[in-house]
């Protein structure tokens, strides 16, 4: 490579009579600094071991970095929010094998916000006292589906998916059958675990 | 490390990597690193580099911060809340940026103190210190608009009063107030302008003025030792011991702010309150000082300190590099060294008394508070009354603060009947801190 000269200007207070600066070379580096005289090899090793150092240095504080940037930009994303019992009302709303929408406020966080959504599930008491509850949510692709009391069927306008009142597959494209809700009945109300399921699978799976 | 049978893999014979190969890296690589420093590489020099790495400290955690930022007088401080307390990693991202600030600012001080007492600003780098100067007042301008963004009662008080001292300033002062709040009154405006100036308007100019600043630096090198002899003797490039020395300060640099990150939570005081009239503001440390010289002024002469004080600063800072046409060396400059002595002493007085008074203010509330304790104890209130609560035996306390002094009322604790002859106020056998205490609160009550 040919020598290239940086071109430092002489800055005004500089004695003029002063001898000419040293030439700065790309292969006289190491003569420049090793004003020892010994050998370019052992200069070489040096600028090793200061490249090494350097390196280790930046690399530790790029990681110093990255790591904890990541995981504060990336996890709160992952975070699954767990589904919070919820008062759906009196038990005796209910009739015998007879479902019925009922409509739960669910309050949750939305980031620094906590906001109230209105959620809906079909439920209703079978011959035995059970408490039978679905996510409203066809398990088709999300439509809404309703129940027809003529028919006693589960039915999806969207796709025409037909549920039984347990929940079977009767017709239609639905891959699995209705997605039964958790409940508990506590002093005569009713309490309901509001999920999400993914659309679309033949497995029940919590979104 | 010396092994001569590797010494073509080296860093004299570099191997031409398969990007050098492309895009002919290797002389950039050499004219960057191998910047010619006078007087060889030192630990003073490393100053520069150090305000930098914070820099890009800031621009790093500032972007992650502003993922959960929300800029509305209804969400700010909750969504700094959320990041501080229910974010993985929120409050050490947010400790790294304000701790990271306060090191910027030291090390800018650090910087500009080299820089000075080296006399570097001289010819032929006018021009760099100017650029330098800018870049001064656009981190100050960062740390302003930065300390509001958590819309917490410190940082609304101390936002308003910094606005209202625009405000003094002579004709123009209420429009500058105006423009710099949005409006009449601190409000939503004021949030999203500081915000915007925060992280879009400042970052963009001071990018600028960096660029602008490392620019003039390579074209007319760093100054190197006032000793010319000294400067003469020894040249020696950039790279690799002034890297290295960059490399270790910047490394001790981040480690101490890591630390300060992990150890000390970052300040966030209750919501901003616009009604809240009992707060006491309190700018951030390197307004402290300011803050503090404020309290000298009398009022009518408030403008003088407010704007007179800045603006002599300022022209100064600029003025610099065209005064004096002597040597580097401090001691050709004994102007120049003495105004910097004499501003960086008032600097620390201010900052040590404001302290000062700070602790003595706690201090005199926790007395205060004991004092009030112990007159319940005491039974005071059998026969004195505050505020229309007591017995109506010995005088009405509720104002004594405004008529007794503290003297007095110490003297009249050890032996009422010498200060009140033919008072039925008993003598009480109090610690000599009991009775200080009890004085404490005495004081507090006035009208």
């Amino acid at each position: 490579m040919s020598p290239e000269i940086p071109p430092t200007r002489k800055a005004s207070d500089y004695d003029p009579t002063a001898p000419p600066e040293l030439e700065l070379e790309v292969d006289a580096t190491e003569v420049v600094l090793d004003s020892t005289g010994r050998g370019s090899q052992e200069e070489i090793g040096r600028r090793r071991f200061f490249k090494r150092l350097i390196g280790l240095i930046a690399g530790v504080v790029a990681l110093g970095w990255a790591v904890p940037l990541a995981i504060y930009g990336i996890r709160p994303a992952l975070l699954r929010r767990s589904p919070q019992w919820t008062d759906a009302g009196a038990l005796d709303q209910l009739g015998v094998n007879q479902p019925r929408e009922l409509d739960v406020v669910v309050s949750r966080r939305d980031g620094w916000r906590q906001i109230n959504a209105v959620k809906s599930f079909w439920a209703y008491r079978t011959s035995e006292g059970h408490v039978v509850a679905y996510a409203s949510a066809c398990p088709h692709l999300g439509c809404s589906y309703q129940w027809r009391e003529g028919q006693k069927r589960f039915v999806c306008p969207c796709h025409l998916s037909i549920f039984s009142l347990d929940g079977a597959v009767l017709g239609g494209p639905a891959p699995r059958p209705l997605d039964t809700l958790q409940v508990r009945v506590d002093g005569g109300r009713l309490f309901v675990l509001p999920e999400d399921f993914k659309a679309g699978i033949s497995q029940k799976t919590s979104l | 490390m010396a092994d001569g049978r590797e010494h073509n893999a080296g860093a004299v014979v570099p191997r031409r990597g398969w990007l050098d190969e492309r895009l002919n890296l290797a002389p950039l690589l050499r004219r960057l690193l191998e910047e010619p420093i006078p007087g060889g590489a030192s630990w003073i020099y490393i100053f520069g580099s150090v305000t930098l790495f914070l820099f890009v400290n800031q621009v790093l955690t500032g972007m992650f911060l502003a993922l959960y930022y929300a800029p509305a007088p209804e969400s700010a401080y909750a969504s700094v809340r959320f990041i501080q307390e229910s974010i993985a990693l929120g409050s050490f991202v947010r400790g790294l940026h304000h701790w990271g600030a306060s090191a910027m600012m030291v090390a800018i001080g650090l910087h500009i103190l080299q820089t000075y007492l080296y006399g570097a600003y001289k010819p032929p780098r006018e021009p760099m210190w100017t650029i330098g100067v800018v870049l001064l007042f656009l981190t100050l301008a960062f740390g302003f608009t930065g300390y509001l963004l958590p819309w917490d009662q410190r940082a609304y008080w101390a936002t308003q009063v910094g606005i209202n001292m625009v405000g003094t300033v002579p004709v123009v002062g209420e429009t500058l107030a105006r423009i710099v709040r949005g409006g009449d009154v601190m409000g939503a405006l004021t949030l999203s302008r500081f915000f915007a100036v925060h992280v879009l308007f400042l970052p963009a100019a001071i990018v600028l003025g960096i660029a602008l600043h490392l620019f003039i630096l390579r074209r007319v090198g760093p100054a190197g030792p006032f000793d010319e002899e000294q400067a003469r003797a020894r040249r020696e490039p950039f790279y690799p011991r002034q890297v290295f020395m960059d490399a270790v300060a910047i490394l001790l640099v981040f480690l101490a702010v890591v630390g300060l990150a992990s150890s000390l939570p970052s300040p966030l005081a209750d919501p901003a309150d616009p009604s809240a009239s009992s707060f006491v503001p309190k700018p951030e440390w390197y307004f402290l000082f300011f803050y503090q010289l404020l309290k000298y002024v009398p009022g009518r002469w408030e403008s003088l300190a407010t704007v007179g004080f800045p603006l002599v600063v300022i022209v100064f800072l600029f003025a610099l590099p065209f005064l004096g046409k002597r040597g580097r060396r401090p001691a050709q400059r004994p102007v120049a060294i003495g105004a910097g002595l004499l501003f960086l002493t008032a600097v620390f007085f201010l900052i040590a008394e404001s302290i000062r008074q700070d602790r003595l203010l706690a201090a005199g509330d926790q007395r205060a508070e004991r004092g009030k304790a112990l007159y319940q104890q005491l039974g005071c209130v059998g026969c004195h009354r505050i505020n229309g609560m007591g017995g109506a035996v010995g005088p009405d306390l509720s104002y004594v603060g405004d008529a007794r002094d503290r003297d007095w009322l110490i003297r009249h604790f050890r032996d009422p009947q010498a200060v009140v002859p033919g008072s039925v106020m008993p003598r009480f056998n109090a610690s000599d801190e009991d009775l200080d205490a009890l004085t404490a609160y005495m004081l507090t009550l006035k009208k």
